[in-house]
């Protein structure tokens, strides 16, 4: 559950990994759904959701992955 | 020349067969008979071939004790022993294969029982993996299509995961030393979120670096969570045993490790469904208790239209009263009008009557107020004439 401070929502949405953004959409939905909210703090949830949701929709789009090979990094360090 | 006791010639075949690298760890195939089971439960029997026989016992608990039978073609596992009370030699059987199972089976099926029973293989030490890993480690061979099945699928599923390639051999003598060292060095590396030892299908000899105690050992040492993924379906090694996971092929591993991104993009969707529903419904229950606020106000005030009607009609009375005022005061002007025109001195003045004044302008009434001589203005309906006063009569 999210309080209304929504303290653990950091600022910057975009530099969360994709599990830790997927588990806080699902914590603003579950507030939203309990309901009991001022109108206010309910919006401000809201668009909070809503950019987190393009958030891990933007990672998803990722193309290609990175392989690196360890033996590699260890030879240049 | 000496003379030993029979205990000290006993005690020294004994040792002798202890000792004797071959006898104390010894394969051995033949046919068995004269089977029994003591009350205790331990089997004992012959192994014989054509021309020669050895007395075996099995103690009870030992691998595959149920394949014996008489005439039944086994391979075995065991040591020799002589057995001093009873001056026999005893080959003391652990392990018991249906012939045919090879050495490298024998071999599989030791390594597999004494490792269960040291606790490797346990289900509570296993680990759950991630659901949604950062880094994976691949040990694996560079050249084969393993490292590209994997690839491939984690690209289709889960593009926004890393993956670190521990390369290794997957077969031959140096290849469990390779295997062990590529899992320890992405241990020491520490990014991964969980490691797939794979490698593609084979015989029995190909895959049996991953048989090798010592990658078992490794395994199950690892910090990381393993996913082992050797041979095909049907192939299990000890390895398998020993991993977090086992996956039947490479490409399943992958499938297992990560999520499948339609899968999460719906889900996403869905959330987002959700949430855009929620707030409609909010906006709506606003919405109606600002009707039903509105409701109650309306019904509260006082109907402004009845006052406006009211207003109406008392102004139109009033209307109707005024005028009527006003009617009787324009009446009555007119009387006061006319009255007054009757009384107007102008008019009396008009029919000839002047108006008498003395010198200070007022108005003479009465004969008496006339002195001779005096000056006086008669005053005309159009005008004033200034006369004296001749002589009074009476």
């Amino acid at each position: 559950m999210i309080d209304k401070s929504f303290d653990e929502i950091p600022d910057d949405i975009t530099a969360l990994a994709f599990e830790e953004a997927f588990k806080l959409l699902g914590e603003v939905v579950s507030s939203l759904e309990e309901g009991g909210l001022a109108l206010k703090d309910s919006v401000e949830l809201y668009k909070k959701g809503m950019m987190l949701t393009k958030h891990c929709n933007d990672l998803l789009n990722k193309v290609q992955i990175d392989i690196t090979n360890i033996k590699e990094q260890f030879e240049e360090s | 020349m000496v003379f030993y006791t029979v205990n000290q010639v006993t005690t020294y075949l004994r040792e002798s067969f202890e000792s004797d690298i071959l006898l104390s760890d010894l394969y051995v195939s033949g046919e068995i008979s004269n089977l029994r089971r003591s009350a205790s439960g331990h089997a004992y029997f012959t192994l014989k071939d054509d021309s020669a026989l050895l007395n075996c016992v099995m103690f009870r608990g030992q691998q595959g004790s149920d394949v014996l039978e008489d005439g039944a073609a086994v391979s075995t596992h065991g040591r020799i022993s002589f057995y001093e009370p009873r001056g026999s030699t005893d080959f003391i059987v652990d392990l018991v294969m249906p012939e045919g199972a090879g050495a490298l089976s024998l071999e599989f099926e030791k390594l597999r029982t004494q490792l269960e029973l040291e606790g490797l293989f346990d289900e509570s030490r296993k680990r759950p993996l991630p659901e949604f890993p950062k880094v994976i480690g691949v040990v694996t061979s560079v050249s084969g299509a393993v490292l590209h099945d994997i690839t491939t699928v984690v690209t289709r599923r889960y593009p926004l995961v890393d993956i670190l390639v521990s390369p290794t051999l997957v077969q031959g003598d140096a290849a469990p030393e390779n295997i062990v060292q590529a899992i320890n060095d992405l241990n020491v590396d520490g990014r991964s979120d969980v490691i797939v030892v794979a490698r593609g299908g084979g015989s029995l000899e190909e895959l049996w670096a991953f048989n090798d105690e010592k990658v078992a050992r490794s395994i199950y040492g690892s910090k990381i969570p393993v996913v082992s993924a050797i041979g095909h379906e049907t192939d299990f090694t000890i390895s398998d045993f020993v991993a977090d996971l086992r996956a039947p092929t490479p490409s399943a591993a992958a499938e297992i490790i990560v999520p499948d991104v339609i899968n999460l993009k719906r889900h996403l969707y869905g959330l987002e469904s959700q949430m855009n529903n929620i707030m409609d419904s909010n906006l709506e229950s606003i919405r109606a208790g600002i009707e039903i606020i509105n409701g109650d106000l309306i019904r509260a005030l006082p109907d402004i239209e009845l006052f406006r009607r009211s207003i109406d009609d008392l102004s139109r009375e009033h209307d109707t009263f005024f005028q009527y005022m006003i009617n009787m005061l324009n009446v009555r002007v007119d009387s006061a009008d006319k009255q007054l025109a009757t009384l107007n001195p102008t008019a009396t003045l008009k029919r000839g009557f002047t108006v008498v004044e003395d010198q200070y302008g007022s108005v003479v009434r009465s004969f008496n107020g006339v002195r001779e001589g005096e000056i006086y203005s008669l005053v005309f309906a159009d005008g004033l004439s200034q006369v004296q006063s001749a002589d009074k009569k009476l």
